[in-house]
Order: C-alpha cells, then structure tokens, then sequence
C-alpha cells in the first residue's frame, strides 16, 4: 500500500504487488457502483513497431478479439455484449492497454475472458488479414477528423527519425504492410515482467484471489531493457500538410521537450499552464477571448520517457493563419522573456492541483494513468505525488523553467489545411516545407 | 438464461424548491473530494425561430463574458484560481452549465453561477467576437467535418416544420446577424430561475449547500412562463432522399426515421435497445454483417437521442473507399425489416439489455455524469430520480414490445436517406 496522507485518496488506498511471475498487480476496490474493470498494461508501446510497419501494435491488440482459446470472433463479440463490457483498447508510444469494464456480478466471466484474450490470442490467418484490411481502411476514415490528422503527422514532422515519430495509432500504409510474423514477434511484449494486471472497482479478496490464480501461472521470456536516444530538437521549420477544401487550418507550434522525470518537469507544467492551460491561460485570452480568432487553443506539455514536446494547438480561418501564429509567438514568447501576471503561477497550480482528480475519475483513465505512470518511470508512487508536487512548485522555480519553453525563433511551425489558400501567409515563417516531403522513415 | 442484473447502487437524491421557481437537486457522496454544480436551462435551439438560429449555444458562449459582480474574464479566472474547470453545452432542448471543482470551491462555484444568471452583461463588442469564435465552431464541427455536414444535412431534411431542423450550432447567416437586443430578450424569457434546475452531486454537506444556493439565488426575480413550443411535425408522407458530395476520406450513408418522445414511455428505452441488436460492440447485427462478413462498411453507429419533441432515430455507415453505398444501405433496410417482422430471440434480446444497463451504470461513474443524468432524467423524464433506475427499465424489456415499435417505425414513408458521396479534386 502507497499511503502517505497528502496522497490523494483515489491512490492512498491503492494496493501494489507483484507476483511469482513478475507480473505486477495494482488493484483498488471501489463498490458504490456493481462495475469493475480488469486490465493488462503493457510498459512498451508502439516504439516497438517494425519500421515502415505502423499500427502494428494497434493491429495486434485489436486482433486479440478476434480469436483466443475456444473461442472465436463471434463468440467473443457475444460474451462482451452480455458482459455489458465497455473494451478498452490503447496504444500509445510508451505503453499499451488492453481493458474491459463488465458488470461485476460478472467478474469470473470477464476475468476468463480476458485470460484467453492475453494468454491464448489465435491470430489466424484469415482474422489477421481481414482486421488489416479493416484497420487500414479506419485509418483512412480517421483522416477525416482534422484535428487529430493534425496532430498525428505534426508528432511524425516534430520527432522525425526519432521512434516517438512513429504514429501509435498506425498509418494505413504502415498497417497494410504489417504480416502476420510482424504480430507474431510483438506478441513477446506479452510478458508477465513487462505487464501490469490492473482491477479496479466491485473488487473483494475472492476476486482478487481468482485473478492472481488466473494469470499466476504466465511464464513468458523476459524482455531485455529498452533505451532509446532522447530525441534532439531542430530549428525552426514550416511544414504545410495539404487538406484540399478545408475552409479551416489546423495549427501546431512545438518543439521537443523535456523527459517525465526530468527535475523541471513540474515548474515547467506550471509554466506551459500559465500559457495555455484551462480557459484562463494566456493563449486564450491572447487569441480567442480578444481577437475572436478560434474556438479553442491550448498548450501541452507532453513528458516522455526519453524526452517529450511542448505543443501549442490550435485552429482557425484561412485567411486568419498568419495572424493566429504571430498571436501564439508573440504571448510564447512574452511568458519566456518572464512576463508572468501577477497571480497567475498561484492559479495556474491549483487548476493543475483541482482538475487532477478529474482526471483520474473513472477506472479506465487511472487504469491508463497508472500504466502510464509505470512505462514512463514514475511508478504508482510517482502518480500519487502528482497533487503535493504541484504545490510545491515555486514563482522562482517557474521563471527558472520559463527558458525552456520553445523559442519562437526554433519553432516547429506545422499546418494542415488547403494549401494554396495558406501557403502564402505559413511562408512569412521561413522556408514552407511540404509534408510529405518533410518526414523520413522514423 | 443469463443471471438477473444487480441493482444500480442508489446514490442519494434531495430535491429543493425555492421560492422563485429554481429547482435544487443534490446528490451528495464522500468518497472522493470531487463535486460537480450544474444549472440546466430549459432552452435549446427548439426554442429559436428562422433568423435567430444558433443563439441558445451563442448565448451559452456569452455566459462566459462577465455578468455584475464578476467581470469579463473573471468567470474562469475565479474558478480555476480555486483549482475548479468550467465548461457548457447546448442541445436542442437544454443549455448545461458545469464546474468540476474541489469541496471548498463550492460557495463560489455557487456565486459564480447566480451572478450570470441574475445579471448577465450583453455589450455590442462582446457578442460580435464570441459569434467569430462560434462561425470558427460551426467551421470546424460542420464545413470541415464530413460527419458534421451529413448530420446537419439529415436532420434539414428530415423535419419539414419543427425546429429541430436547424442545426444546434445556427446557420451561418444568423451567426452574423444576431443582435444584442435579440439576446437580451432571449435571455430575459429563458433564463430565469423558474426555468433552470440546479444539481450538486459529489463531496459536500446539503445542509450547508442549500443554504449557499438560497442567499445567491433566493431573490433573483421568476420570470413569465416561456413561451410553448407550438409547432408538431407532420407525418412524413413519403421517403426522402439526399445525395451529398464534398471532401471525405470515405462514403457514407445515413438513414433516419421519425421516433419518440423522451417522455413516451417504455418507447425511447425500446429504440435503444434495438440499437443495440443492430450496431452494439462488435455483435450487432449490423456490425457482423456489414463490417466482418460482406466487408462492406468500415463502422455502424445508431443514435436516438432522448427528446422533449419526437426526435430521430439514425443509422450511420461508414463505407469501405471501394463500396457503392447503396450496396450497404441494402443491407441495412433488410435488416431493419427483419426486425419489425421477427421477435428478437431471447438470449440476443437479453445480451442486449445487459449492455444497456451496464452503460448507463457508466453514465453514474463521475460526479458530472451524475449531475448530467440527474438533470436529463428530470428535463427529459419527468423525474430526476429515474436517473438511478435506469438499468432497471432496460431491464424490464420486452422482445414482442420492440418488435411492435421496429414494425411502426421503420417504415420506407417514414425514411431519410442521406449519402455522402466523396469528391477528390
């Protein structure tokens, strides 16, 4: 048990073991509603992608479903729906979880269910090409929300060759090359040291006692460590992603940033709040609130394992680009030469500090916090610490952050939208890259 | 036969009349120091008229700007300075307002909220950018988003007289030309405590609570009943069709039928659960007939929307890049057809309502999604405690009653068909 009392009490009554195996537990009962949820979280994620071969964890995880044990796709699909389970599958570059949340007088069920799913997956040829076929085609759909199609290829122009550059969610070139052998070999990540079993909810110790008997015998090679290089940033950059007919551009203006364990991380959090976290931020008063220039913009601190981005988000009009990005640089960089306004440090700690516990809320996201939290090195602990953390951040520690903010002058200038209607305003930034030119195999 | 469903925790539930019309609904729990405060407006874009579209959500932006006591960009600078979020939206029949905050934000999270709604400041400058940032929300959610276009062409097509018609977000003509006299009579008829309810659900004291909420709202004045929404759709006579080509990745189709009312009884409850049998999961009957076997649509979605008016029940389909979508909109009518004809079999039937009882025991799983059922279940339902009793009516369902209500409703004369079709320059 993790227990200190500035622990937040979503976490202080958390429990953590690890069995025989290496497979580590995190459990934590909560029975005000008969829902529980069981999940494996894997500590390596989409890094672990063959070049060239993108999404093909996702593929590999959502292919689970498709045939394991006795059972196949159909039969599966059936014991989710009288389950009443909500599945949870996710893959982001550092970590992967594959979750159901079921009524609990249904707990036995979804644990064996889930066994099956982990421990015996099919993976036959026909489910294997057939969920290509189907995944490569979503992802082509996907393209269609700008946003996040955006936010994909700004990650793949802003990491470059760097593995953070690979799409967690996949390409739908990368899926339709991946091959059965490529799932086949991703399957080793499977392993008991490198997985987390996670139950939260209608929990008691007859069912913790089924699930560590369920998954008490998974023996599986254990993975060798993985290091990767931090990726290192470039200079400023402007890179146009063609969107024909959009009346909208979506932008992105980053830079490579700082680790999750990195001793600035929190000042830094404060800091990026100050400029575009919540509805009080700097951005959004800067572009929305006085110039009417989007319907939502904000800055994120992304920390990783072996390095991170700072990223502010944002869209607007066509013929309102260029002055959308001078607004954005131009508060960037009045926070960074220390421009902060008075109270502005003390709020932006307690938004961080109140809103956290939102967060975590509901079981699949502090299952995903908590799977997180393991790849990225911090542990349960390290989550626990997040709130007293916050607090103890200083105005001084902030302004000794704030060169680590990106420098307007070293920015990652990405848009996505109709080229011939924004080229000529994104060229006022420097030489305009096209996208597709821009990236290399990461 | 599967095991019968648990019974949904009951979470408490105080109801709080005050004098002037506002209605208080608190559901305290301890567990964790979270709570959410609400006021649900009962207004939408149902109350609107041709001219003023889109100013029920323009005016939930306008809430934001300042009112007497709290300035412009005082509402969430006060709010997130005491570690709490705010956020709104708007549909067409309610405008939410919400705050996620810790335990001792709530006595302002609770004067926040009175002092917009008794002295909301409406100026000129204000209205003009926030209709910039809304036309940026419309682009957005509507001109850029495929899905977006096609809803919104759906549902211009599928109402001939009710309001329900116009999008939530406004046409773009009236984005620009609402004035500040427009909003200001909207808001005198609409928001007034005797047509708001206020929800608290999560970590606080009642007692102390509804102390706070009678001295900030106690004395704002009711205002006239508002005016009834007097317009009914007329039975659709025929089926109606719309072909729609712009910029999409793949094609798609969406099918519609007139439904029910929130309040029709077991109806609205029905219909979800014959969305279930068609698209729930991966088992829906559509999902393993389109997506697995024929490979012929990448998803299948269903919607009915809970409604004060009769609202639609809709069937979406995204198609492969290489399908004829008429391919799958086949399909889907045989399917619909099957299931006004043949009674569902009963594991199918209780698979389904298993589901549903375990997803709207998720809708309970946060302090918002408390507050949000709570005031869905009294705005919608008549009765705020149905909020908890959900899974129990999904559990009470019939085969031969979703049978009946496949049979009346899915009928060709009473059909919209959009299909977008994608254009690639």
């Amino acid at each position: 048990m993790i227990a200190p009392a500035s622990v937040p009490p979503l976490l202080r009554d958390l429990r953590r073991e690890v069995l025989p195996s290496g497979l580590l537990l995190l459990a934590r009962e909560d029975r005000r509603l008969p829902l529980v949820f069981l999940g494996i979280g894997l500590r390596r994620g989409a890094v672990e992608d063959p070049v060239g071969k993108e999404g093909a964890l996702r593929l590999l995880l959502s292919l689970l479903k498709k045939g394991a044990g006795e059972r196949d796709a159909e039969g599966i699909a059936a014991d989710l729906e009288s389950l009443g389970a909500a599945l949870l599958e996710r893959t982001t570059s550092e970590h992967a979880l594959l979750g159901l949340e079921v009524l609990a007088e249904r707990f036995e069920e979804a644990l064996s269910l889930l066994a099956d799913l982990v421990l015996r997956p099919t993976l036959s040829p026909t489910e294997v090409e057939k969920e290509r076929r189907r995944l490569a085609a979503e992802l082509r759909r996907e393209e269609e929300d700008a946003r996040l199609a955006a936010s994909r290829k700004f990650e793949r122009a802003l990491f470059l060759t760097h593995p953070y550059g690979r799409t967690a969610a996949g390409t739908s070139e990368g899926v339709g090359a991946c091959r059965r052998e490529d799932l086949l070999a991703l399957r080793s990540l499977f392993a008991p040291g490198n997985a987390l079993l996670v139950l939260l909810g209608d929990l008691d110790e007859r069912r913790l006692a089924a699930a560590r008997e369920t998954f008490g015998g998974w023996r599986d090679a254990v993975l060798p460590e993985r290091d990767l290089p931090r990726p290192e940033p470039d200079g400023r950059r402007v890179v146009l992603s063609h969107r024909p007919g959009a009346t909208q551009a979506q932008l992105r203006l980053g830079r490579i940033s700082i680790a999750r364990t990195h001793p600035a991380y929190f000042p830094l959090l404060v800091a990026n709040t100050v400029l575009g976290g919540g509805f009080s931020s700097l951005l959004v008063d800067a572009v929305r609130v006085n110039r009417g220039l989007t319907y939502g913009i904000s800055s994120r601190l992304d920390a990783r394992r072996f390095g991170g981005a700072i990223a502010i988000e944002t869209f607007t009009k066509n013929a309102s680009v260029a002055e959308t990005v001078e607004a954005a640089c131009g508060e960037l960089a009045r926070l960074r030469s220390g421009f902060l306004p008075p109270g502005a440090v003390e709020r932006a700690k307690r938004y961080l500090a109140g809103q956290w516990p939102f967060s975590v809320e509901t079981a699949p996201a502090l299952a995903s916090a908590l799977v997180s939290a393991e790849a990225v090195g911090i542990g349960a602990e390290g989550l626990a610490s997040f709130v007293p953390s916050v607090h103890a951040v200083s105005e001084q520690g902030v302004r000794r952050a704030l060169p680590l903010l990106p420098d307007p002058e070293d920015l990652l200038v990405f848009a996505e939208g109709e080229g011939k209607d924004i080229a000529p305003a994104l060229e006022r930034f420097g030489r305009l890259e096209r996208f597709e030119s821009s990236v290399r195999e990461p | 036969m599967p095991a019968p469903l648990p019974a949904t925790a009951a979470f408490p539930l105080e109801r709080h009349a005050l004098g002037n019309g506002l209605l208080a609904l608190f559901s305290p729990d301890r567990a964790l120091p979270l709570v959410s405060l609400q006021v649900h407006f009962r207004v939408g874009s149902r109350n609107e008229r041709p001219g003023i579209t889109g100013l029920s959500h323009l005016l939930e932006h306008l809430m934001f700007n300042g009112a007497a006591k709290y300035g412009p960009k005082e509402f969430d600078r006060t709010l997130e300075r005491e570690g709490g979020f705010s956020n709104a939206s708007t549909s067409w029949d309610t405008t939410v307002y919400h705050e996620e905050f810790p335990p001792a934000a709530l006595a302002t999270a609770i004067d926040l909220e009175a002092d917009r709604m008794r002295a909301l400041a409406v100026a000129e400058a204000s209205l003009r950018s926030e209709a910039a940032v809304v036309r940026e929300e419309r682009r957005v959610s509507v001109e850029d988003d495929p899905d977006g276009d096609l809803f919104e062409r759906l549902y211009a097509l599928a109402f001939d007289a009710h309001p329900y018609g116009w999008p939530v977000v406004g046409w773009m003509s009236d984005l620009l030309a609402i004035g500040v006299e427009d909003v200001r009579a909207y808001l005198r008829t609409f928001y007034a405590p005797n047509n708001a309810l206020l929800v608290v659900a999560g970590d606080f004291e009642p007692e102390g609570a509804i102390a706070l909420v009678r001295d900030a709202f106690g004395d704002i004045p009711p205002g006239p009943p508002p005016p009834p929404v007097r317009t009914e759709e007329p039975p659709q006579k025929g089926e109606k069709r719309l072909a729609l080509s712009r910029e999409a990745e793949v094609p798609a189709v969406a099918i519609a039928f007139h439904g029910a009312r929130a309040g029709d009884g077991d109806d609205p409850f029905l219909l979800q659960a014959i969305g279930r049998i068609l698209a729930g999961g991966e088992s829906g009957r559509l999902v393993r007939r389109l997506v697995r076997r024929e490979e012929s649509a990448l998803s299948i979605d269903f919607e009915a929307p809970w409604t004060v008016d009769p609202g639609l029940a809709v069937l979406l389909a995204k198609v492969r890049p290489d399908v004829d979508p008429s391919r799958v909109e086949r399909s889907i009518l045989e399917e619909l057809e099957r299931l006004g004809a043949e009674e569902v079999p009963l594991a199918e039937f209780e698979r389904a309502k298993s589901a549903l009882a375990a997803t709207s025991l998720r809708g309970l799983r946060t302090v918002r999604g408390r507050g949000e059922e709570i005031g869905r279940a009294e705005v919608l339902l008549g009765d705020a405690r149905l909020a908890f009793a959900l899974p129990a009516r999904f559990r009470a369902l019939e085969p031969a009653a979703a049978r009946a209500l496949a049979a009346r409703t899915f009928r060709a004369s009473n059909r919209t068909v959009v299909t977008l079709l994608p254009s690639r320059p």
